[in-house]
């Protein structure tokens, strides 16, 4: 990444529990432009309001990157199958803020700090399992010890990155079982 | 035989006014490195004191610390029950801080300075999260919550108090 002007801006990670916040840096020098972006999306980078980030393609020149979530372009988004396509190469994704840094990133680097944050998750995971034993003591039983322990097992025999996909179904089901608890874990 | 002499003695004088001035530009040298390196570990050590300030003002809301929704109070806000756990596991964020003390320390209501352990939690004040005696200190006040259980009512609530974190660090020498 090269340029004189950087661009930044975070969003948190939450899978299910917050694990940790994602920086992005950008250079002015590139430009990205987000074609027909579910709505959610597009109102979050006219937000921004950062000069090298465009809302939509209408006016984005030759040298802009154009970012599509239904038609083939430069990087494309496959926001329900949870994958960004740039060439060959897949990034698979959860939650927003990881769709961002997969735009963003190489694949090296986005494997490498997917696999980071998945071992983080893992061992908050196993303070929230340990934490639900403690609060059972104070007559505030829980029910999520179950599922915790299979998301720690999952993400401790993981080949690859790609168990973010995998343990999605199982992330969804802890957070909704945790929404409801008289004691929430976090 | 005299011009020999003669010869050899401003030899010898050439190589002692050698000898001087190398000890000299050694000396100057010498001095030059000393006051360098004392400004390099002034240098150090603000910079270690800077990142214990920054450190501490962001590690309450870290995942590992943060009440999250837990509770209904949000910024700078401690999840007890969640730290004494950490204090359990702390093997396992070793040097992820890159400090060599962390303490969470209840100020309100009184302090009778009781460390937590296993035996009297959460009837404690002070969890020692990674301990260490010495070393300069930067501080945060915080609120620690925790959920507790009223037996007369049978009711669970959230009970919060007044603490402070501190991030301890080892002047470089």
């Amino acid at each position: 990444m090269q340029g004189k002007k950087f661009y930044i801006f975070s969003k948190p990670f939450e899978f299910p529990f917050k694990v940790s916040d994602l920086i992005y840096l950008t250079s002015e020098n590139e430009k990205y432009c987000f074609d027909n972006a579910p709505e959610n999306i597009a109102e979050e980078i006219s937000q921004l309001n950062q000069a090298n980030l465009a809302a939509n393609c209408s006016n984005a020149d030759d040298k802009t990157i154009n970012v599509c979530f239904n038609k083939n372009c430069d990087i494309n988004v496959n926001y329900a199958s949870k994958y960004v396509q740039k060439g060959e190469d897949k990034f698979y994704f959860e939650e927003d803020s990881l769709m961002y840094a997969a735009i963003f990133s190489d694949k090296e680097i986005y494997e490498c700090q997917v696999e980071r944050l998945m071992k983080r998750t893992k061992q908050l995971a196993e303070l929230y399992e340990e934490k639900e034993l403690l609060v059972s003591q104070k007559n505030c039983a829980g029910e999520l010890a179950v599922d915790l322990d299979l998301l720690i097992s999952s993400l401790e025999n993981a080949k690859n990155y790609k168990v973010i996909n995998s343990v999605s179904d199982l992330v969804e089901d802890i957070q909704n079982k945790n929404k409801y608890m008289e004691c929430a874990l976090w | 035989m005299v011009k020999n002499k003669i010869a050899q003695m401003k030899i010898q004088q050439m190589a002692f006014m050698l000898i001087a001035v190398m000890i000299f530009f050694a000396l100057v040298g010498l001095l030059i490195l000393t006051i360098g390196f004392s400004g390099l570990k002034e240098k150090a050590t603000n910079l270690q004191e800077e990142n214990a300030m920054l450190l501490v003002s962001k590690l309450a809301n870290s995942p590992e610390f943060s009440c999250g929704q837990a509770f209904e109070s949000k910024e700078n806000c401690i999840d007890l029950d969640k730290t004494f756990v950490l204090k359990k596991n702390i093997d396992k964020y070793k040097n992820f801080w890159g400090v060599s003390g962390i303490e969470i320390i209840k100020i309100y209501p009184e302090n009778k300075n009781l460390v937590c352990t296993n035996a009297n939690y959460p009837d404690c004040d002070t969890l020692e999260l990674i301990p260490k005696a010495t070393g300069i200190s930067a501080e945060n006040f915080v609120s620690l919550c925790r959920k507790e259980y009223n037996s007369e009512t049978s009711i669970i609530y959230d009970k919060c108090e007044l603490g402070k974190i501190l991030v301890k660090y080892e002047k470089i020498q």
